[in-house]
């Protein structure tokens, strides 16, 4: 081993004969950083509501589905078609397929009216399940009929089976033929002075919930680590993993609201597990089915506008502004759709070439669309279209990004922890809609 | 006609060629055709135009399926007779399901389907079911018919999107009609503990806790 050590040689001084520790390396430290996302992530949970922090595991939403008075007759018995005489007389089966919870109770009542969509007649209702109509104004003076002249083999009869209900044309006339038919209730008519004797009605809420869920993330560092180890970040490395966890758990949060599933999982004991549900599983109403390999055109224009026209849109308790979260393929294939009209004139292109369509107007309704990298590229997502109301979603949150450093006495580690506790509150599904792939 | 049903409301049936809507679903059923006349090629759901959402075979027969294609489904479970992939994945995973009402009594009925009472009233292990009711079958034995009762087959349960923290209490509530069944008990001993590991009859009971 040399006491001393002097390293002067002859010779021209060169970039290969220098020592190569004591060159300088040339490192960027503006470090770029590639996302899976063609896009940076989209704040979509940003553009919903924030209501008051849960108040328990479950959280539910009430919601009042007004009466629907069109219905629909799936059946029709022609009294003339057994008894002759009968010509204004019939047997309808009406689907009452808006109150489904309820339907096995038929809803009309003895003196209401029906407009008969495909014929155009009116019709009063004569007899009912429950009741019959009134043909004098003595306690017993209701209708009744043999039921042969629908069919049936009982004899006289002052009710009809069930589900079904007689009508008589209100006018004179016979009733003229259809299958099926569209009706249209009218309410109850009475005669001059009639005692008060309709039937009462009565509604009531239907409900919805979601459960609030607990999540977590964490990051774990030795003491040398965080405090002696320098590294080219321009931030210390703690301040660096602590910065991507966060990012990260936030979009391990956004992908809840959009894929979640409700439920709920009792496997350890006392200690109830809660997942929230998120957009896709509480639309149960609108979601449709298309081909992914369907050309971009006029045919996939009109696919939006039916898809907007039967779904996107049959419902708008919240305005006619809804939020279109598309996947990348989709969106091109819609831009590609108008790719013809980049030849009007009055398009302004102020030197850009392309097309960028973030809005779509139809039938006085606004869909504004957005990319959204959920809906990953590459993969069958990116032909999506989830659209929303945001005004229909509510943040209920506990915790937001609440951070706790925590270590036992006798650790050195460092230990950080973030949580989120919380839901969303979905109200009225009807107003989403999601046009996919299977 | 034919009957289907769907776990969507309104589901649409899309033309691939022009983008045009061919039938839509309404409260989850769709009725195609005539509804006096059964059978006809008019009277079921014509696969030509419709979107090919399954690129293959789905049910591992090796035929070509045209509404299979198009989204048929199969309510008779998750396994379509065999055990390769490809018949496993059929079945539940249709997005639509024929649903042809006949006439309660005539049905074809195995443990564990679930049907619903489309019309009339009809029993079942001697409980009676009016229209809208679902029933999940326990035995083999068929419905008896009370006065101009149908039934069709229903959805399972899993593709049922409804509350579905409650789900099975709901159904016992409302289907089975045998009270509030719950998840879990509470005790002044213990505080939660999961239903089954429990006596309620016990003196330390106190009452149920939903989830």
């Amino acid at each position: 081993m040399n006491n001393y050590r002097n390293s002067n040689r002859p010779g021209p001084r060169t970039s290969q004969t220098i020592d190569p520790k004591s060159v300088m390396q040339d490192i960027s430290y503006s470090i770029k950083t590639l996302s899976p996302e063609s896009a940076p992530l989209m704040a979509i949970s940003g553009k919903f509501g924030k209501g008051a922090p849960p108040k328990g595991h479950k959280i539910w939403v009430v919601q009042e589905h007004l009466f629907d008075d069109i219905d629909y007759c799936s059946t029709v018995v022609y009294c003339e078609d057994h008894v002759a005489a009968w010509k204004r007389y019939a047997l309808l089966t009406l689907d009452q397929a808006s109150r489904p919870d309820v339907n096995d109770v038929v809803y009309y009542s003895p003196q209401d009216t029906l407009y008969l969509e495909s014929t155009g007649q009116n019709v009063e209702v004569v007899m009912t399940p429950s009741a019959s109509i009134r043909t004098g104004l003595g306690t017993t003076d209701f209708f009744s009929i043999n039921d042969n002249i629908y069919g049936g083999a009982t004899g006289t009869v002052s009710r009809t089976p069930a589900g079904t209900i007689l009508v008589r044309n209100v006018e004179p006339y016979a009733l003229r033929r259809f299958t099926t038919t569209y009706t249209v209730f009218m309410g109850r008519t009475i005669f001059e002075s009639q005692d008060i004797e309709a039937t009462p009605k009565q509604r009531d809420f239907i409900w919805d919930c979601n459960f609030v869920e607990h999540k977590e993330a964490v990051i774990e560092m030795t003491e040398d680590q965080k405090s002696l180890i320098q590294t080219y970040h321009k931030v210390p490395d703690w301040n660096h993993q602590q910065t991507r966890m966060i990012e990260e758990f936030k979009r391990e949060i956004e992908r809840k609201t959009i894929f979640g599933v409700r439920e709920f999982d009792g496997t350890v004991s006392a200690r109830p597990k809660h997942f929230m549900g998120g957009v896709l599983n509480s639309i149960k109403t609108n979601v449709s089915f298309y081909d992914p390999t369907m050309a971009p055109g006029e045919a996939f224009e009109k696919m939006i506008q039916w898809f907007m026209y039967e779904q996107a849109f049959r419902y708008n308790p919240g305005g006619s502004q809804k939020l279109a979260i598309c996947g990348g393929k989709f969106l091109m294939k819609f831009n590609q759709s108008f790719a013809a009209y980049r030849r009007t004139t009055s398009l302004k292109v102020s030197g850009d070439v392309g097309f960028n369509i973030d809005a779509y107007d139809f039938m006085g309704n606004t869909l504004g669309m957005i990319n959204y990298q959920g809906f990953r590229q590459g993969t069958p997502m990116e032909n999506w279209c989830l659209v929303v109301d945001p005004g229909l979603m509510e943040w209920r949150v506990k915790r937001e990004f609440n951070t706790r450093e925590y270590d036992l006495p006798n650790q050195r580690m460092y230990k950080l922890m973030t949580e989120w506790q919380g839901t969303i509150a979905f109200q009225l599904e009807q107003a989403h809609a999601l046009l996919r792939t299977v | 006609m034919a009957r289907y049903i769907s776990q969507h409301d309104k589901l649409m049936l899309l033309n691939t060629f022009n983008g045009d809507l061919i039938h839509l679903f309404d409260q989850g059923i769709l009725i195609v055709g005539d509804p006096t006349t059964n059978g006809g090629a008019a009277n079921v759901i014509d696969p030509t135009s419709l979107p090919h959402l399954f690129a293959t075979d789905l049910d591992g027969s090796g035929t070509a399926h045209d509404l299979e294609h198009v989204g048929l489904g199969s309510l008779n479970g998750k396994d379509y007779g065999g055990t390769s992939l490809a018949k496993m994945a059929y079945g539940y995973r249709g997005k639509f399901f024929m649903a042809n009402p006949v006439v309660a009594g005539t049905e074809t009925i195995l443990a564990g389907q679930r049907w619903q009472v489309t019309s009339g009233s009809v029993t079942y292990g001697g409980v009676a079911y009016s229209r809208g009711d679902v029933v999940e079958t326990t035995y083999g034995t068929n419905f008896v018919n009370v006065s101009s009762g149908r039934v069709a087959p229903y959805l399972p349960l899993d593709l049922v999107n409804a509350c579905n923290a409650f789900r099975e209490e709901e159904y016992k509530i409302k289907n089975l009609k045998v009270g509030d069944e719950v998840n879990g008990y509470w005790d002044w001993n213990t505080g939660y503990t999961a239903r089954n590991s429990v006596d309620p009859n016990s003196d330390d009971f106190i009452g149920y806790v939903r989830t």
